[in-house]
């Protein structure tokens, strides 16, 4: 532990306060400060600036001291605040409101892949599978005029259902493989991905009862807004005179269903089953070996994540108003597992920074658009290869990624 | 190979195929063409073959330096992610900085055609060769593995790292002598296989090694007769599928997937597989 660390640590209880507010204020300002920079040279110099500061100031400890006061429930309530607050900073840029949405949307994705990967130590490389699951029994489930199959249900119905689907599916997926060694899970699951994929795409003639289900290739469109009792989805919303477009609801949906998914996993995780995937992840045969029903810990987790992922999958299919198959290739679930593993396995703020981070910077950096799937590939290797815990660790999981003894 | 040794399965092996292939191409557009030695084929292909062999295996050991080895005694999750790591970076080197790799590229045949016939059966010249090589190959790499010192410390690797450390065996050296072989019979694949098709693209690799997976698990991981009666299987179950099963042809993967599953519960050892999988 460094020395401002300690010192910060130690500072008196209105340093502290200050802290905890000019912690959460000093990212949001960079993030803001990015955000108006429109030149894409320019806006790459910042983030290596950025991305400089942050190593020299963490290699100082002063990252370290401002994270620990930050955890009180002041610095909490700030970081809360500015979280909801950030769409009304871009009033006059719907692009970013959009971006946030879709960050957001993304965010709770990888929280579910997170209870799978980060939790359990499973490695899912078809979690797309279940984001479509979601998406297309989200659209048939909506009033969508365009959908050759629709029965409209209430949102909330809609939600669960689509949940339910994606659990359905991770469970049938996970009862064979779950019982063989990881490399198995991941190669089939890397397979079902793909299934689902071709599925989707060629359920527009069901065999043998040639119904329409999925419009194949073309997807599925015209899928309107929820409703939630008076609250319409979408309708403009009206701040201080600006009309703001409806996906700014959107962003506030995922920030929900992003808490939901933290709060279950914090729950779980204090549990029984929590100390079971932990155990499960740092020795499985020992874990055995204690007596835990490992493969029914394993389908736990998986159905957990496959119905987060269902859920997120039907917020997405609303945002976009409709969806095909191709929005769920491999390529979806590699980037989603990117997420995971730049924030840091196993911690959903880290989580959540690295889904935010691989959903904005293309935005800003299109000009290496075509390099972004090289990239992230690279992200992999280099994030294994010299900070496994990612950008935000979990302490656990540090010393365990780190070969530390526990 | 490589799977038996390090015990992980290496997702950039099908990339380090198509790699090869894409070598193999370079090696004959910008190297044999200009030096006007692209005939005859006894001596282009050949060289092909090397230098895509030699450049191909050095990649193979430059992954395992920089995205292996560090990890070695890391959770096995994090090989496992940086293989697919490495395995998407590959796909899209090539998507990117191969000229047209975009698009399907055509690979010269390099191989007369014609071919004769044998009870009212076609056989090609080309798959004969094919054919041959692909024996060559195998042979000599069981001939290696079992008859060589390095053959055996490959295997005592294989059965037990830290014991094999102990009886004075320098695993680094080993594991990476498997990667440079592994690679560079990818890469001698590669070509071939670019030869019998006659288009390679950035994206082969990849269902390669997915399809070579099923067909292993389903003959049986680390038996080498189950794999080859898994491909055979897998190949008459496609084909089977897309001439009579009612959109067949659609659905083929799924088929073929759906027995995999099957495959997983009811005989997770494979068809031919004794070992169990753990």
């Amino acid at each position: 532990m460094s020395a401002i660390r300690e010192r910060l640590g130690r500072a008196s209880p209105a340093t502290r306060a200050t802290g905890a507010v000019v912690g959460p204020a000093v990212v949001f300002g960079v993030v803001l400060g990015g955000i108006a920079i429109d030149q894409p040279v320019a806006f790459g110099g910042y983030v290596i600036a950025v991305a400089l500061a942050v190593v020299v100031l963490g290699r100082m400890g002063v990252i370290a001291g401002l994270r620990d006061l930050t955890r009180g429930p002041l610095g909490r309530a700030v970081s809360l605040i500015l979280i909801l607050a950030f769409p009304f900073t871009q009033l006059t840029n719907p692009l970013w409101i959009r971006v946030a949405g879709l960050g957001a949307i993304f965010a709770a994705l990888a929280l579910g892949l997170n209870i799978v990967v980060g939790r359990a130590g499973l490695l899912d490389l078809g979690y797309a599978a279940f984001f479509g699951i979601g998406a297309f029994t989200g659209a048939m489930f909506s009033d969508c005029a365009r959908c050759p199959m629709q029965h409209h249900l209430p949102w909330v119905l809609a939600l669960l259902i689509s949940g339910l689907f994606g659990a359905v599916f991770g469970v049938l997926l996970g009862t064979p493989v779950l019982r063989l060694r990881g490399d198995y899970l991941a190669i089939v699951t890397l397979g079902f991905g793909e299934i689902v994929r071709i599925a989707l795409n060629n359920l527009d003639d069901v065999p043998i009862l040639h119904t329409n289900l999925t419009n194949g290739p073309n997807g599925l469109f015209g899928v309107g807004h929820p409703k939630i009792g008076p609250v319409d989805l979408g309708s403009p919303i009206n701040v201080f005179g600006t009309e703001v477009p409806n996906v700014l609801k959107y962003y506030f949906v995922a920030l929900i269903l992003m808490f939901v998914i933290v709060f279950v996993v914090r729950r779980m995780d204090s549990s029984r089953i929590g100390r079971a995937w932990t155990a499960i992840r740092e020795d499985e045969q020992a874990a055995q070996a204690m007596g835990i029903n490992t493969t029914r810990a394993k389908l736990l987790a998986f159905a957990t994540g496959a119905f987060f992922g269902g859920i997120a999958g039907n917020i997405f299919v609303h945002f976009q108003t409709g969806t095909s198959p191709d929005d769920f290739s491999f390529i979806v679930s590699v980037t989603v597992l990117a997420m995971v593993v730049l924030g840091g396995m196993g911690n959903a703020t880290g989580v959540a920074i690295g889904a935010v981070l691989l959903i904005a910077l293309p935005e800003k950096l299109r000009f290496v658009s075509d390099y972004r799937f090289l990239l992230f590939g690279a992200v992999l290797m280099v994030m294994m290869r010299f900070r496994p815990e990612g950008l935000v660790p979990e302490q656990r999981r540090r010393r365990e990624l780190t070969g530390q003894e526990t | 190979m490589v799977y038996g040794i390090i015990q992980l399965i290496n997702f950039a092996h099908g990339d380090v195929f198509t790699v090869g292939s894409f070598i193999g191409l370079a090696a004959f557009t910008y190297v044999l063409t200009p030096l006007h030695i692209s005939h005859p084929i006894w001596v282009a292909l050949p060289l092909v073959l090397i230098i895509s062999m030699a450049a191909t295996g050095a990649l193979g050991v430059t992954l395992e330096r920089v995205a292996y080895r560090p990890l070695r005694y890391a959770p096995r999750l994090a090989p496992l992610i940086t293989a697919l790591g490495a395995s998407i970076f590959l796909e899209n080197a090539i998507f990117l900085w191969y000229p047209g790799g975009k698009n399907p590229q055509p690979f010269p045949r390099l191989f007369p055609s014609g071919g004769f016939n044998v009870a009212g059966a076609r056989v090609d010249y080309l798959w004969l060769f094919m054919l041959v090589i692909s024996i060559v190959l195998m042979a000599g790499l069981a001939a290696f593995v079992r008859r060589t010192r390095l053959g055996k410390a490959m295997r005592a690797t294989a059965a037990d790292k830290d014991a094999a450390l102990l009886m004075g065996i320098d695993i680094n050296q080993t594991i990476m002598l498997t990667f440079l072989i592994g690679s560079v019979l990818a890469a001698a694949g590669g070509v071939l296989n670019g030869m019998y098709t006659g288009r390679i693209f950035f994206f082969d690799g990849f269902e390669a090694g997915l399809k070579a997976f099923t067909a292993a698990v389903l003959g049986g991981i680390g038996n080498i007769g189950g794999a080859v009666l898994g491909g055979f299987v897998i190949g008459v179950v496609e084909s089977l599928a897309a001439g009579y099963i009612p959109q067949g042809g659609e659905w083929r993967d799924v088929i073929v997937f759906l027995i995999l599953v099957f495959i997983l519960i009811f005989r997770p050892t494979g068809l031919l597989g004794e070992r169990v999988g753990e």
